[in-house]
């Protein structure tokens, strides 16, 4: 390998090692036991309700809620929640970590943050990864036990927030791939439009001040309203 | 341009008025009474009624401007002491202007803090967001211990079913509830006109008129707050509205093509929560029938 090459590799923006990097694929592995493939985000509800009818408009829901939502809530929480696992401030983990949950807009959405971040928080024990979180009883999100995972596999913030990302495009595709269901090939497709965005996405998360963060719009909150008393359901959300 | 679109920025605005206003309500005795009653510039509360017996308190809050231009900003701060009981609402709707060309933000921020065993509705008229405008508009709810709360915030872009649509400028709504200090639910939603937001089926899917019901069902059991729950899915119906209940918080999101179909919504709905969130009969306020 030439020196240039492993200069590029090793000198990235994420600045990931090598087993860092194998950390962070195992975090993001959709066989990652924690059941976040029961999940679909009110993906499941616009696909019975005739918004979602075909790839395009599974595309154009996704990258919206990739744009929005994910860019200007979740991501920017990501990031300042590794940055309080990474300097061991439990006080600042906590504040975020509420404010997390209290942005979840509807029941299942709580409800699946919480699940997914307990039974993360639950496997990391298992595997006897010491984190950060102390509120043993107290819910928490799953972005918070991400952080912690990622910190703890010394997997740098962007690197972690492109991995967060990645997990969550690809749950998407196995939703609309189950429940419209949309092809193999068309999903693989939407996956290769969206990519791209990924870094441009993780750059404006970024550069968000606190008092920008958050864009919650009535039609999701409709959406994953409604999905609670849809009448035939593969997903819980 | 033409005359219509000039017309979004009255002539007789006046320019940079801000304005606060401080109000606190008591329990004294089996009244609730305005034990505190400061105000800076054109926003005031007149005098307090009490149509449905001494112990609720109905404020009307009059803003005779009637909107906002660049630079305005107003400050609502109300204090519910534990006891009280308040329902305030505004006699007409607020508005948000067209902004000057290199003008400053359009700023309206209130604060409502519920005392342990107080109950305040906070049920204003919605907010015309004019075309060309630049609002900032933020309602924080601190809550104590079983202090109840039952209220919506009500916001329409653009005038007049269209005529005059919200094409260019932004709106920022912010709705943050804590309980005992910590946050329960916070809600941020930029608008920008030009931003796919506006049309897309997760954002306002082309609807201008956009409400957040939210009540307070801590004093309720699980199976009282699922009837309830089910009754207000009953009421809404359709598509266009999604309610849930989350760690003890009624949330109801509507959009609407209408501002006035759906102020007619909030208001049946309002009417029909009020007995099990508030403990009290039904009752219209006066000033929404003039």
């Amino acid at each position: 390998m030439s020196t240039a090459l492993t200069a590029a590799i090793t000198t990235t923006d994420t600045g990931l090692d090598e087993l860092a990097l194998v950390r962070l694929l195992h975090l993001v592995s959709p066989a990652l036991p924690i059941g976040a493939f029961a999940w679909s985000q009110g993906l499941e509800s616009v696909i019975d309700n005739g918004v979602a009818t075909d790839a395009d408009s599974i595309e154009r829901w996704v990258g919206g809620i990739l744009r929005h939502n994910l860019t200007h809530l979740d991501l920017p929480l990501l990031l300042r929640l590794h940055c309080c696992a990474l300097h061991q401030d439990v006080a600042a983990l906590e504040y975020w970590n509420d404010y997390a949950l209290a942005s979840r807009e509807t029941h299942e959405l709580y409800q699946e943050d919480t699940q997914l971040g307990r039974a993360l928080w639950q496997l990391l024990k298992r595997l006897e990864i010491r984190t950060h979180w102390t509120g043993t009883d107290e819910p928490i999100s799953l972005l918070t036990t991400f952080a912690e995972a990622a910190v703890h596999a010394r997997v740098p913030a962007r690197a972690t927030a492109i991995g967060w990302l990645w997990s969550w495009l690809e749950n998407q595709m196995a939703v609309a791939c189950k429940a419209l269901p949309l092809g193999q090939t068309d999903a693989q497709r939407i996956l290769q439009h969206l990519m791209p965005e990924v870094p441009a996405c993780i750059e404006r998360a970024a550069a968000l001040n606190d008092d920008e963060l958050g864009a919650s719009y009535p039609g999701f909150a409709i959406v994953c309203s409604n999905h609670e008393t849809q009448y035939s359901r593969l997903f819980r959300s | 341009m033409t005359d219509t679109t000039l017309a979004t920025c009255p002539k007789t605005a006046p320019r940079e008025w801000p304005a606060s206003l401080t109000l606190a309500l008591r329990r004294d005795g089996e009244r609730t009474v305005l034990a505190r009653n400061r105000h800076q510039g054109p926003l005031r509360v007149q005098r307090p009624f009490h149509p449905e017996g001494p112990g609720c308190c109905h404020l009307y809050l009059l803003h005779p401007p009637g909107g906002l231009v660049s630079g305005d900003r107003i400050d609502i701060d109300l204090d519910a002491g534990h006891g009280s009981h308040g329902v305030v609402t505004t006699p007409s709707s607020g508005k948000v202007y067209r902004a000057a060309p290199t003008g400053e933000a359009q700023t309206q921020a209130t604060r409502l803090s519920i005392a342990d065993g107080a109950r305040l509705e906070w049920l204003p008229q919605d907010t015309i967001v004019f075309d060309n405008a630049r609002g900032v508009m933020s309602l924080d709810i601190d809550i104590q211990g079983s202090g109840r709360f039952l209220g919506w915030e009500m916001v329409c872009l653009g005038r007049a079913a269209g005529q005059h649509p919200f094409r260019s400028g932004s709106l920022t709504q912010r709705l943050s509830i804590r309980r005992n200090g910590r946050p329960w639910l916070i809600e941020r939603t930029p608008i920008h006109a030009d931003s796919s937001a506006i049309s897309a089926p997760w954002g306002l899917d082309g609807k201008p008129a956009l409400a957040t019901l939210a009540g307070t069902l801590t004093h309720l059991n699980d199976s009282e707050q699922r009837e309830l729950l089910a009754e207000v899915r009953e009421q809404l119906g359709g598509w266009s509205a999604g309610a849930t209940v989350t760690r003890d918080l009624l949330l109801v999101r509507l959009l609407h093509s209408d501002a006035e179909a759906l102020r007619h919504v909030l208001q049946r709905l309002w009417q029909h929560l009020r007995p099990a969130l508030m403990n009290c009969a039904p009752s219209l306020p006066r000033i929404w029938a003039t």
